[in-house]
């Protein structure tokens, strides 16, 4: 317990650690007022770690160099400790610290889920995926600190890891977006991690932690040997996640929704049930009078949900959404279902569709301005519902490109 | 001027110095060569070029004033002269970068990442100046940096939350004159601020 609490004590963590998790819990927190499922959540307290990561590769690079800093405060008392022994209580350190604030950040966000949404299944995977990442760049920076210079460790500290990261994971679907465990896509409800992906992923960071420590541990004696048996783990880590198939998310091992009857039925996941009365009120408003001159979808349902021919699937595509943002998520795939009649097909984009979908948010959200003053072109009768349904009913007539 | 400028440059190594800032100079400007000439609507496919565009200015600042600052302590405790002269060289070297990269913006406005790069440069430099006036630089490394990407990465906060963002990657007048203001008020402090014990 001593040396733990020396290493915790002669961390720069002790720094780092307070600003990674004010940092991760703002972006959380302001972007939007995030409340998202469960998965999704889990999955933005890891992407929200990015923000972290110059400050975790940094502290760890400093801790590597405290070695030669023998007149800090801080310079832990070494005794006649082997310098492998040394490095990884280091690692033991700062990892700790960013670990912590990880579990803060990661509390933080899914507290704030908590009160509004019940798991279909809790994210294990995707937060100790989050923890195998945070602890390989400890490592990472525990090497990069005991070889660069100190103004080449804090330049490359502040630049490369963050943007590594980012771009690795805007592959998204590729084997390469597996190398981190930031997500471009987010896991969307109704998907989880995938186990065997996070198999992978835990084998890479494992790989790199080990051959990060070997790196920093072998800079006395053998540092070539070192690098060597550092490259082999690394390369046979690459090796496990480039091989297999890209995709991170799959399906939840049961589907969970809950429905309300309205004009027609409408379903979410149930992790979204809190949308559920404004999705119903919506819905309704939207599809009221128009059986005069279209047949209907029995079922609306959120994406992921089990459909048939009569229902409508559509993509609810932020965390707090309102009428208004739910109305406008609402329109576009109902236009297409309604244009296609149920059958598989396209809509192409044009002036016509645009206007029509419009119309349908409008219904749903009178408080929106009426498509009118945004185009004036398309002729919208100004006259009884009827004659509008009839306007919208023939303006799909010949929309729908079958697949 | 050599004598007055190379203590500044870490004590003689006035060469690496300038090479490691120009360096960093030409990775922002290849960064920004491909957004140029308007950043896009929304983040997309363009992210990784954007946030790169709007860090990099940040880290050439703090490690502008890495460097001019890493030998200062040294000086100050074993000067007996008023620092002011060699402050105030080293504050019109920072700006001589941050004012051609502004008359940079100001002759292409239609350019806004140059504004982009001119701006954030100039507040992380004076962001940095203002820590080192207190704590050291290693301070600087740990909060402007992550300061600069909180900013970058919360695209979506509220309106009420984005004027104490200011590295945004949109610049704003508002943006531009806090970018500034924290620019001249680093300078100020650095030039004016007591020697070091």
């Amino acid at each position: 317990m001593r040396s733990l609490a020396l290493a915790l004590r002669a961390s720069w963590g002790a720094l780092a650690a307070p600003a990674a998790m004010l940092a991760a819990v703002a972006y959380g927190l302001l972007n939007n007022g995030w409340v998202g499922a469960w998965m999704e959540t889990a999955q933005t307290a890891v992407n929200a770690f990015t923000l972290a990561l110059p400050l975790i590769v940094l502290a760890a690079g400093l801790d590597a160099q405290r070695d030669s800093d023998v007149s800090s405060p801080l310079y832990p008392g070494r005794g006649a400790r082997s310098g492998v022994v040394i490095t990884l209580w280091r690692w033991v350190g700062i990892t700790s610290w960013m670990l912590a604030a990880f579990i803060a950040a990661s509390a933080t966000l899914l507290i704030t889920t908590w009160g509004r949404s019940d798991p279909i299944e809790f994210p294990w995977l995707v937060l100790t995926v989050g923890v195998g990442w945070i602890a390989a760049h400890t490592a990472l920076g525990l090497a990069l600190g005991a070889y660069l210079p100190r103004l080449g460790l804090l330049i490359v500290a502040a630049v490369a890891p963050f943007l590594l990261n980012v771009g690795l994971a805007y592959g998204t679907g590729s084997p390469s977006a597996l190398l981190t465990a930031l997500d471009n896509g987010v896991l969307a409800v109704g998907t989880r991690l995938a186990p065997e992906a996070a198999a992978r992923q835990l084998a890479w960071f494992c790989a790199l932690t080990v051959g990060g420590l070997i790196v920093a541990t072998a800079r006395r004696s053998k540092p070539w040997l070192g690098m060597a048996a550092a490259g082999v783990m690394v390369g046979l880590g690459l090796v496990s996640v480039l091989t297999g198939p890209g995709e991170r998310g799959a399906p939840v091992a049961e589907e969970k929704q809950i429905c309300a009857e309205g004009v027609v039925v409408v379903c979410v996941w149930k992790e979204h049930a809190y949308y559920l009365p404004a999705l119903r009120d919506v819905t309704d408003a939207m599809v009221e009078d128009l059986d005069t001159a279209l047949p209907l979808p029995d079922r609306v349902a959120e994406a992921g949900l089990a459909l048939s021919d009569s229902s409508v699937s559509f993509y609810i595509g932020t965390q707090n959404a309102g009428p208004g943002m739910l109305a406008e998520y609402l329109a576009p795939d109902l236009v297409r279902w309604l244009a296609c009649e149920g059958t598989p097909g396209e809509v192409a984009v044009s002036d016509d569709v645009l206007v029509r979908e419009r119309w349908l948010a409008w219904r749903a959200v009178p408080d929106a301005l009426p498509p009118q003053a945004f185009d004036e072109t398309h002729g919208i009768p100004e006259g009884p519902i009827s004659e509008q349904v009839d306007w919208f009913a023939a303006g799909l007539d010949g929309e729908c490109a079958p697949l | 001027m050599r004598t007055l400028v190379s203590p500044y440059f870490r004590a003689r190594q006035l060469s690496r110095a300038l090479g490691t800032v120009v360096v960093l100079g030409l990775v922002t400007a290849a960064v920004g060569s491909r957004r140029i000439p308007a950043l896009p609507p929304g983040f997309g496919q363009e992210y990784v070029p954007v946030i790169s565009l709007a860090l990099m200015p940040v880290i050439v600042g703090v490690t502008c004033t890495t460097l001019l600052e890493s030998p200062a302590r040294t000086l100050e405790r074993t000067s007996c002269r008023g620092l002011a002269a060699h402050r105030s060289l080293y504050a019109l070297i920072i700006c001589g970068l941050a004012i051609m990269l502004l008359l940079g913006a100001a002759t292409l406005p239609e350019e806004k990442p140059y504004l982009l790069v001119a701006t954030h440069f100039a507040a992380g430099t004076g962001l940095s100046l203002l820590i080192t006036a207190w704590l050291s630089d290693t301070f600087a490394w740990l909060l402007v940096p992550t300061y600069a990407l909180l900013s970058l990465m919360v695209w979506q906060a509220a309106d009420a939350w984005r004027p104490i963002l200011v590295f945004g990657p949109y610049p704003t007048q508002w943006s531009v004159a806090v970018c500034c203001a924290l620019g001249a008020l680093g300078v100020a402090t650095h030039v004016t601020r007591r020697p070091r014990e």
